[in-house]
Formats: structure tokens, sequence, C-alpha cells
């Protein structure tokens, strides 16, 4: 899947005066891609990501999935789209609360019909990234890196293409942050795309390319 | 653990588990509404149908008493109301001569007290079997053949044919059971006249069994005495006109005073209407506070829930299944309350059926199983509709809103 970006702006109001959070971006992620978006809270990269998975539209430009825009897809489609092709961790604690780890990993899987063993696939995805012992925990029950882990398992739970990360290890320990990278990176040797945003630039180096956000606007250079 | 598929349904019901008392509580309100509607439906079923046989059955167009027992002879026919009155036989040949009577027959009332076959008073009613016609819809032929020591009985006395009961230290066969009329005839015992006259006849108990004993002194000899005259009138002819006709001619004469048959049916009716209004009312009412209830409390738990709709819009799910999801959940809600509901008021009405119907004093008739399954169908429609109706706002507010925004704000 190749995912771009043409001149995204979007701008917000706070209070009598108007700033882009995202302004005239554009960039490509290929197959395989692993790219980490850093920059300051309030740069853009949340807002960045959410245009990127159809979940916010720009006030111009555009965003083409394999050269289809991804904006004149019919919600519905974009759904889909978010669905089946994308894996998203969102920042913070993104679980149910009322759903097992396992049952909350498999959530993705069941909101389309499409065939197979969710539970089997979850399984193995707990085994994959050492949490098999969290099958049966709440979520509140579960410390931040055990958290972002099984955020990471119902992000591949459908086997995406591209996983979009915002954030995963911010309120992480350095030690449960690296071992978290280490899952990225290999998962991405594995040719899973990874886009994550990080304001965290030591670890951003672990991706073989590094996107900056300042002000909205998007400078990229090599890893 | 079974691979057991996220629906919305079952997602919806683990969801319903996590806030138990407030669920239960808008479950509960539900549950109110609906007994009151299927209860209310029940009985007024119930009513309707004792109504439709009072009408299509009361075989007399008026009915003769002596004066002052207008209300305690309509007692004594749509509730079996035991009552003890007397007039004079000769009535009969005076009313039988005032022009528009086409048939009348006479009948005698004495009321038991407890007796060893019932657990409240008894009417016995002695009726004439040549000329009977009031009580020959509900007893065929068998007025006719009624030995001297047999008697019929009303559909709600717990007796059976062939039994032996025991009035005023005599014993009677029980030669037929009537069927069942939803008026006071069900609770009565029904014998000849001659059999009731040579039962009080010189009988040592009656004076000491007897509710108003001192009637015992004017009954003498018993056989010149009646209680009522059932009347029927020319085909064509007014019931209220010939009843009127025989006020003039004897009322003063014989003490009369007169029953009209279609104003019984007519005040019943009235008084079935406005129950069944203030039942419909009062349903309609917990109807529209349910649905606002349920619709305050889902709009108030919106805003909480808005990043939990957020992450499932993120994760992919379409608007509809986010909505299918909040239809579901107060689906649930209604529909585990309706059920309740319904389940409580069968359990209320059906044991209790006498006494509700005792004290709502009105001809009653069971319905069938079929009418019964219609009213639970009705009640749960109606209950399930609620729940989509009253969550539609907050669907449509959790589907439509910025998930980016809300997700920001969460975080």
């Amino acid at each position: 899947m190749r995912l771009e970006a043409h001149h995204l702006t979007k701008s917000y109001r706070r209070g009598q005066t108007h700033f882009n959070a995202v302004a005239n971006a554009s960039f490509s992620l290929d197959d395989g891609a692993f790219v980490s978006l850093i920059g300051r809270s309030g740069s853009g990269k949340t807002t960045l990501l959410n245009m990127a998975i159809g979940l916010l539209s720009p006030d111009s430009g555009e965003i083409l999935v394999d050269g289809n825009n991804l904006f004149s897809l019919e919600e519905r489609q974009r759904s889909d789209f978010r669905n089946e092709k994308i894996g998203y961790i969102p920042q913070g604690r993104s679980l149910l609360g009322n759903l097992t780890a396992l049952n909350n990993t498999r959530l993705p899987f069941h909101l389309k019909r499409r065939s197979g063993d969710s539970l089997q696939k979850a399984r193995e995805l707990f085994s994959q990234l050492g949490i098999s012992h969290l099958e049966n925990s709440y979520p509140m029950e579960l410390s931040g890196g055990e958290l972002r882990r099984v955020a990471l398992a119902r992000a591949l739970i459908n086997s995406p293409e591209l996983i979009l990360a915002d954030e995963p290890t911010s309120d992480l320990d350095i030690d449960t942050a690296r071992e978290i990278w280490e899952l990225f990176s290999r998962l991405n040797a594995q040719g899973v795309a990874f886009l994550v945003a990080t304001h965290d630039v030591e670890l951003s180096h672990r991706g073989n390319a590094i996107w900056k956000m300042h002000s909205g606007r998007l400078i990229q250079e090599a890893g | 653990m079974a691979d057991k598929v996220f629906t919305p349904h079952r997602l919806a019901l683990q969801n319903l588990r996590r806030k138990p008392y407030r669920n239960l509580g808008l479950a509960a309100l539900v549950g109110i509404f609906s007994a009151v509607l299927f209860g209310g439906s029940i009985l007024n079923g119930q009513l309707s149908k004792g109504l439709e046989s009072l009408s299509a059955r009361l075989g007399a167009d008026v009915l003769i008493v002596p004066y002052g027992y207008e209300r305690v002879a309509t007692a004594a026919l749509l509730r079996g109301e035991p009552s003890t009155y007397y007039m004079r036989k000769e009535v009969l040949d005076s009313i039988r001569a005032v022009p528009g009577v086409a048939a009348l027959t006479p009948q005698f009332f004495l009321a038991s007290l407890i007796d060893s076959c019932c657990s409240e008073h008894v009417q016995i009613i002695g009726f004439d079997p040549e000329s009977d016609f009031l009580l020959r819809p509900w007893m065929q032929n068998i007025i006719t053949r009624l030995g001297d020591d047999e008697i019929v009985v009303g559909s709600k006395i717990i007796t059976s044919v062939g039994d032996r009961l025991f009035f005023f230290g005599k014993t009677y066969r029980v030669a037929a059971k009537m069927a069942p009329t939803g008026m006071g005839l069900d609770t009565s015992v029904f014998m000849p006249l001659e059999t009731l006259y040579a039962l009080i006849r010189g009988n040592p108990y009656l004076p000491k069994l007897l509710e108003n004993p001192h009637f015992l002194q004017k009954l003498d000899p018993p056989e010149a005495y009646i209680s009522s005259v059932a009347v029927k009138v020319d085909p064509g002819t007014s019931p209220k006109a010939v009843g009127n006709a025989i006020m003039l001619a004897h009322a003063v004469e014989y003490n009369l005073d007169l029953v009209i048959a279609e104003n019984i049916v007519a005040e019943t009716a009235r008084r079935l209407h406005g129950l069944a209004v203030s039942v419909y009312w009062v349903a309609a009412g917990i109807w529209l506070l349910a649905i606002l209830v349920i619709s305050l409390v889902f709009s108030v738990s919106a805003s909480e829930r808005k990043q939990e709709m957020s992450l499932y819009r993120l994760l992919g799910a379409q608007r509809s299944w986010v909505a299918g999801l909040l239809r579901w959940e107060a689906f649930s809600i209604c529909l585990g309350g309706s059920l309740a509901g319904i389940l409580v008021a069968f359990c209320v009405i059906f044991p209790f059926s006498t006494l509700i119907f005792d004290g709502l004093q009105l001809p009653h008739l069971g319905i069938s199983g079929g009418s019964i399954a219609g009213y639970a169908l009705l009640t749960l429609a109606l209950s399930g509709l609620s729940g989509p109706l009253a969550c539609a706002n907050t669907v449509w507010s959790l589907t439509r809103f910025d998930v980016y925004s809300s997700l920001r704000e969460a975080e």
C-alpha cells in the first residue's frame, strides 16, 4: 500500500486567531517504511496522523491511498479502510474497560463481516508480544507497558499494512519504551510499515526515516 | 473461551453490565409500563368479554323487583351478591296483563351463610322451569328435568356434577354445572321454585342460618312470594315503555321498582370504558415517562461515552454499527424490563383475578390463550419500540460528533 499526502492544511481557531495545526504537509509512505514523526506537543503530529487515516478531513490538500483520494470515498468506505488497512494505536489509554485484554484485541476483527478465528489470531499475537498471561485481564489491571502491548496486538489483529502510533511510549519508563520500539522494529522487519509519532528523539532514531513537525510544518529527513 | 463474535448485540449486553443498578432501574420503569399495559389489557379483555356475554345473553328486557331493591337486584345479577327481598306472587298475573309483555318468569332469592361447598355467601335462586328464559341459555334442557333433590350450580362453585351439597339441613345432588356467564349467576346455586319452597317450609335451621331471618316471618306461606320477575317485551316494543306501563299500573299496589336490562349493559359498558381509558392513559403516561427517562439517562451518559464511541470509529466501526450498539443497549433494557413486567402482571392477575374482579364489581369472562399471547406481544412490541425511540437523539449525536476532537479531549 502506498499512502501519499499532498499539501495538507488544517487550521483551527483559538480565541480570535486562526492557526495552522498542519500547514502544506506532503509525504509518501511505502510498504515496509518505518518513519518516526517527531515534534513538540502541539506541533501537529496527531492532526497529521488523523488526517492520514481519514478521520479528520483537511481544509485543503489530499490523501491518496494507492492513488485513490481517501476523502472522495464514502464514510463507510473510509471506515473499512481504517479497519482493513490501518492499525492505529491512539495516544493514552485506549482499551475498552469492560472487555478483557484478549477481547479488546479481537474487537476490530468483528467490526466487519469476515471469516476466520479471531480468538486463535489474538492468542498468537499475545504469544508473539509476550503477553499471553494477560489474556483475561481487564485494562484497569494492566501497567502502561502492558496496555501498549495489548493496543499493539489490537492494531495487528486485521494484519494491516500500516501501523500508525501516536505517542506510544509517552508515559512509559525508558526500559519499557525501548521494549515497545523493539517490538515495532521486529514487526517492521516482518513487513509492516510504521509511522510513529513521538517526542522522544533518542528512540526516534530506531526508524529508518525521521520526519519533524514544527508549528504545523512537516520536514522530512533521512534516518 | 468460545470464539463468540462481537456483534453489537453481545457487546451491548456487556456494556449494560457496567452500570447494573442504573440499567436495572431503567428496566424496572419499562417493567412497570409493561405490567400496567399487559395487566390492564388482560383485565379489559376479560371485562369486555363479560360485557359481550351480558348483552348477548341477558334474557330479560325488564326486571321487576320490590321497591328500593333496584340496585340490590342489579348487584345480584352482575356480581352474585347474596340478597334477600320478596314481593307477593300474584304480581305475576297483574304484570302479564300489561300490554307489550311477551313473557315473564319469576325468581326467588335466598342468601345462604358460608356453606361447606363455598368459600363465601351463596345466592340460592329458585326459578320456574316451565316459564324460565333467564337461565335457559346457560342450562340448555337440564332445567326441565331436575328432580326434587337436584340443583344446578354456577360455573365458579367449586364442585362437580354428581356431588352432594348441603343447604340448611337438606342435601342436594348437583345435576349440572352452568356454562360461565361472566355475571353473578356464576356464583349462584339454582333449584326449581318448588324445591326451594320445600326447603324453606318448616325448616328448623333457617331462622339460625339466614342472614336476615326477619324475612321468614313474612314468607307464610313461602310459595306465595317471589323475589323478582323477569319480563320479555314484544318485539319492536320499547322495554322502557313497557316497564313504565307496569310501574304506572302496579307500582303502588305491589310496591314495585324496575331495572331496565339495557341500562345495566349501558352502565356496565360505561364503567368498563372508563376503566379501559384510565388503564391506557396510565400506561401511556408511564410509557412516555420511560422513554423520557431512558432518553435523559442515555443523553447524560453520551458525553462520558464519546471516547468509547470514538474508539469504535477509530478502529473502523461504521456509524451504523455504533448506532446499532446503542440501540441494542436501549432495546435490551426495554426488552428485559418488559418481560419481567409481563411476568409480574401474569403472576398477579391470574392467581388474584377473583379478588380483582370482586373489587371492580363488573362482569367478566376468561379470555383465550391466544388473546393473552397477543397482549403480551403487543406489550413487548411497544416496550421494544421505546428503546430505539428513547436513544434516537443520543444515537444521532454520538454517531455524528467529531471523533478526532473527542479523542483529543480524552487525552
